[in-house]
């Protein structure tokens, strides 16, 4: 893949990614590893540990998300992150226009032969 | 009647933005929103009303697109941290430093890169909060700007108080060492840490001093002025150490080798051991202390509730 390319859908999948977690966490609250460990099964949206605890503190600052430490059986209370009632909203807004955007994208496409 | 209405409010978001980064961006697809939007609801007078009311205030509207703006350029600094430039392989950034910009590279966690490109100047920073999961210390979400908050005042006060003793360790050795020593003192040190450059005493600790106590003297200042903010205060705490550490280093062998009977030029290796060491503690020690408040007040107060098994994964 070209590297320009690259640049390219790291910017495209940074939001992708953001709404990803929010979904997440739309089904219930999880601690940070088990965040990582669920995106990153999904190869798609190839996120590691380094992107997904900064991802985490940005949203929490802007409010979409908050935490709370819970008791663990094993190690030190783990924090635990769940979607505030503006992360809701937020995570509605993104994914009605992500599923427009993704219809539109992929109709237009569908008329393009691409080598994948 | 409507018309006017879009244009005041559109004219509101722009009073507001100024000329902030992207403005005429941010307009344009303002009035193609409200364009659309309006149409796509009949265009009537109430449709507009019901598009403009929904934007909330134009200032509030402004805000939220200043703030992502700025969001997202500090999100590419987090995620890619793209140097301001590289000079022979070597990232260099000459911005001005502030709080954000010093914690993150010095104290950040949530990235895994222990190198980071420098706040300022030429080549890498230590991310000691990297550092610090790295070793095992922590998660790297544990010690977030909660863990700061919650740190007890006498860590974040010893943190600040460590420069202020080694700036007048400088100053107290300079000062009863001054009469004895000879007129040339060691600048220089070759590598086996025998000194091969000399300079007159005035200038040799004059510099020291200057580099030493003057940015201690000016960093309590602002750390006064600080007094609401642990980030801030440690932030300021963690330059001076490194700081006044290696200037006392510094001194003393200067001081030490002037006498000409031996050399310790090779103790400038240990001052740059025990600068680092000071500068993770004066970041993990408050980080730490904080945390544990923090795990003691939630789940302290989860008890009470009897929420206690609420987040019950194991």
């Amino acid at each position: 893949m070209r590297a320009d390319s690259v640049a390219r859908i790291s910017q495209m999948r940074k939001g992708a990614v953001e709404l990803a977690t929010l979904g997440l966490l739309a089904k219930g609250e999880l601690y940070g590893v088990e965040i990582v460990d669920s995106l990153s099964a999904l190869p798609g949206l190839a996120v590691t540990a380094g992107t997904v605890y900064p991802l985490l503190s940005r949203l929490k600052k802007a409010g979409l998300l908050d935490s709370a430490w819970r008791e663990s059986s094993a190690g030190p209370p783990r924090k635990y992150y769940r979607l505030t009632p503006e992360g809701r909203r937020s995570l509605d807004d993104l994914t009605c226009v992500w599923r427009e955007m993704s219809d539109a994208v992929e109709t237009l496409l569908a008329e393009v032969s691409v080598d994948v | 009647m409507s018309d006017l209405a879009v244009k005041e409010y559109v004219e509101r978001v722009r009073a507001t933005l100024g000329n902030a980064d992207g403005a005429a961006d941010v307009l344009a697809e303002l009035q193609a929103h409200i364009r659309d939007e309006c149409q796509r609801r009949g265009g009537s007078d109430s449709a507009t009303s019901a598009v403009l009311s929904e934007l909330g205030s134009p200032e509030a509207y402004a805000t939220a697109m200043r703030d992502a703006a700025r969001g997202s350029t500090t999100a590419d600094d987090d995620d890619q941290t793209l140097p301001q430039g590289k000079i022979l392989g070597m990232p260099y950034d000459l911005r001005g430093a502030n709080t954000e910009r010093i914690m993150r590279r010095l104290w950040n966690p949530a990235d895994p890169r222990v190198f980071m490109p420098r706040m300022f100047g030429v080549g890498w920073t230590i991310n000691f909060g990297a550092l610090a999961v790295k070793l095992g210390a922590g998660r790297p979400d544990d010690f977030g700007d909660e863990a700061f908050a919650h740190a007890p005042e006498w860590s974040v006060r010893a943190a600040l108080g460590m420069p202020v003793v080694f700036a007048a360790s400088i100053l107290a050795l300079v000062a009863v060492t001054w009469r004895t020593l000879p007129l040339m003192v060691p600048t220089h040190w070759g590598p086996s840490g025998v000194p091969d450059g000399w300079s007159s005493k005035p200038i040799a600790l004059g510099l020291l001093l200057t580099v030493g106590v003057i940015p201690a003297v000016v960093g309590m200042f602002l750390a006064v002025r600080a007094e609401g903010s642990v980030r801030k205060r440690l932030a300021i705490a963690a330059v001076l150490t490194a700081v006044t550490t290696l200037a006392l280093g510094i001194t003393i062998v200067t001081v030490h080798d002037a006498s000409g009977v031996s050399s310790s030029g090779n103790l400038i290796i240990a001052a740059i051991g025990v600068m680092l060491l000071l500068s993770f503690l004066v970041f993990y020690i408050p980080a730490r202390l904080g945390v544990a408040a923090e795990w003691r007040q939630s789940l302290d107060s989860a008890a009470d509730d009897g929420q206690y098994n609420g987040g019950g994964k194991q």
